[in-house]
């Protein structure tokens, strides 16, 4: 939903520039016909058009309605960020960074943004605040990401007081690291950390299960089928159960930035309509 | 009047039909800057846009040749053997690199002799070509396993072209390889894990597997012996370890035979890969 959101956002902005030479190339873009419009774009390119940038921008729409999100970051990468008006260099900015997000590489959205600030400063817009403020969610760096919300609403005059970011549930994510580390050495306990309590007891009946084997053989006389059947599943429970554990961490934490992402949008969506 | 009208009209068609071909070669140029941006998917909606049926003959190789390069670049193979194909003698220097590649893919289908023949029915412009042609055939030879038409064809290896010389001293030791290949019988391997489970495959060549076939024969063993001595021969615990023993060890006796076929299989298909690998280096420094 959110990738929708941010695609449609903005899409026909440069559409508005008056340029001729475009004429055919917007129109084929307008119809859908996206490969071919790319073609179009990429051939006043070829001839020698001077408007470069504006040109790498709408072949870089092309690309990110056919959800091609890597090829349209490079195509704005031969672009001249340095060049051309404030308001083309900071829809360069801008694109590169939401074609990064789109494209799940975060650290490259945050760099395109942080870029856009230091060189083009003047410019602001609530499109490339809420992108950093998304970005700073998924690189779960949730401190900076609050700080930039408050930030945000107080730029922005949004008539809101609630912080979501002051929820306990976001206040720190799970770890999924830990949630291995603890599932080695109280099985169960991991998945519990993370919030499924359910898995968390299944695990931990099955491995109590195979300790349990392992001594009944043992106090039975059995070594072999202590040592091997009993401890051998054990071993592969606990490290099975431990890998399950870290896994549900990162899933837990993806539905809160999923979540904490939802809400964010809420809140600031009628500044971005106004 | 008429005369004129004529005269008139010849002009028209005239001018009519150099526009078109300066049209169709700023498509192709267009064409090519495209595939050189690695735009192939642009690349090719612009060539299949030309319209060929108003083209010249130079400029209809240089569109399937392009092709060709395109379906290369994105492992189309067939469509690319099709496109190269269609180059003709119009173009004696796109035609060479053309029935090159059209070779060169066919031996990466595995189509050895369709290969073989492309190379042999074409007549090389220059030594360097003859020589390229020389080490491609040898190629396709050691491909096809034919290690005589190969030594016949490596009497002609000589360190004239820095180019081609490097790839013939790889030949070469691809010859040797398969020369010296040990041929390892899938009947010994499976004697061997009768004897000891998971020697076979210890014999194949897959000595990881070996090991770790031999220790869950040895645990299982252990566990069905210790069913036997403390629980009798009628026992669920005798009967559920020996049933899991019996399978593993019938099926490592099994599966050893498999795997000297699949180490073979495996070796094979690494020295085809740098033989290709060695055919396509030559074509790309020869022709680019």
């Amino acid at each position: 939903m959110i990738k929708f959101y941010l695609t449609c956002t903005f899409l026909c902005a440069p559409f508005f520039i008056r340029a001729q030479e475009t004429k055919k190339a917007d129109s084929l873009f307008f119809a859908g016909q996206y490969l071919q419009a790319n073609v179009e774009y990429e051939r006043l390119l070829f001839n020698g058009s001077k408007s470069i940038n504006v040109l790498l921008l709408k072949k870089s729409y092309c690309l990110k309605a056919e959800a091609k999100y890597d090829l349209a970051y490079n195509t704005l990468a031969r672009g001249n960020f340095f060049v051309g008006d404030d308001s083309t260099q900071f829809k360069l900015y801008y694109e590169s960074a939401l074609n990064a997000f789109l494209g799940e590489k975060y650290d490259l959205a945050l760099s395109k943004i942080q870029e856009s600030h230091y060189y083009i400063p003047a410019i602001s817009h609530p499109m490339i605040d809420l992108l950093e403020i998304l970005t700073l969610n998924h690189l779960q760096k949730l401190k900076d990401a609050e700080a930039k919300f408050i930030t945000f609403k107080t730029k922005y005059h949004v008539d809101d007081s609630t912080n979501f970011y002051m929820a306990k549930r976001f206040k720190k994510l799970k770890n999924p690291d830990k949630a291995e580390s603890i599932s080695h050495l109280l099985p169960g306990v991991g998945q519990m950390y993370a919030g499924y309590a359910g898995r968390g007891v299944t695990s931990l009946l099955l491995q109590t299960g195979m300790i349990a084997f392992t001594a009944y053989s043992f106090f039975n006389g059995y070594y072999f089928s202590g040592a091997f059947t009993g401890v051998g599943l054990f071993y592969m429970f606990n490290n099975g159960g431990a890998r399950h554990a870290q896994y549900l961490a990162e899933k837990k934490n993806k539905a809160l930035i999923e979540e904490l992402d939802t809400l964010v949008k809420k809140t600031v969506s009628t500044t971005i309509k106004k | 009047m008429l005369i004129w009208r004529l005269i008139f009209l010849f002009l028209l068609v005239g001018i009519d039909l150099t526009l078109q071909g300066q049209s169709i070669s700023h498509e192709l140029k267009f064409a090519r800057y495209l595939l050189g941006k690695s735009n192939y998917e642009e690349s090719t909606y612009v060539l299949k846009n030309i319209d060929s049926l108003h083209a010249s003959a130079e400029q209809r190789d240089s569109l399937h040749y392009l092709l060709g390069n395109l379906y290369y670049n994105q492992k189309n193979l067939r469509a690319s053997i099709r496109n190269f194909d269609l180059v003709s003698s119009f173009s004696p220097r796109l035609r060479s690199e053309a029935i090159f590649f059209s070779s060169f893919n066919h031996a990466y289908e595995k189509h050895y002799s369709i290969a073989r023949r492309k190379l042999l029915n074409y007549s090389p412009r220059d030594s360097t070509e003859s020589q390229l042609r020389n080490l491609e055939l040898a190629g396709v030879s050691l491909l096809q396993r034919d290690l005589k038409t190969y030594d016949s064809l490596a009497v002609f290896f000589k360190p004239v072209n820095y180019a081609i010389d490097l790839q013939e001293k790889k030949m070469q030791e691809h010859f040797a390889r398969i020369s010296h290949q040990k041929k390892k019988s899938p009947v010994v391997a499976a004697a061997l894990s009768t004897i000891l489970p998971g020697a076979g495959k210890f014999y194949a060549g897959n000595k990881g597997q070996a090991v770790y076939t031999l220790l869950i024969s040895a645990v299982l063993g252990l566990q069905t012996l210790e069913g036997y001595h403390k629980d009798g021969p009628n026992s669920f615990r005798f009967i559920a370890y020996g049933t899991l023993f019996t399978s593993l060890y019938i099926g490592t006796i099994w599966g050893s035979t498999f795997t000297v076929k699949m180490k073979r299989d495996q070796l094979n298909e690494t020295i085809n890969d740098q033989i290709l690998f060695d055919m396509h280096i030559p074509l790309r420094t020869v022709f680019h």
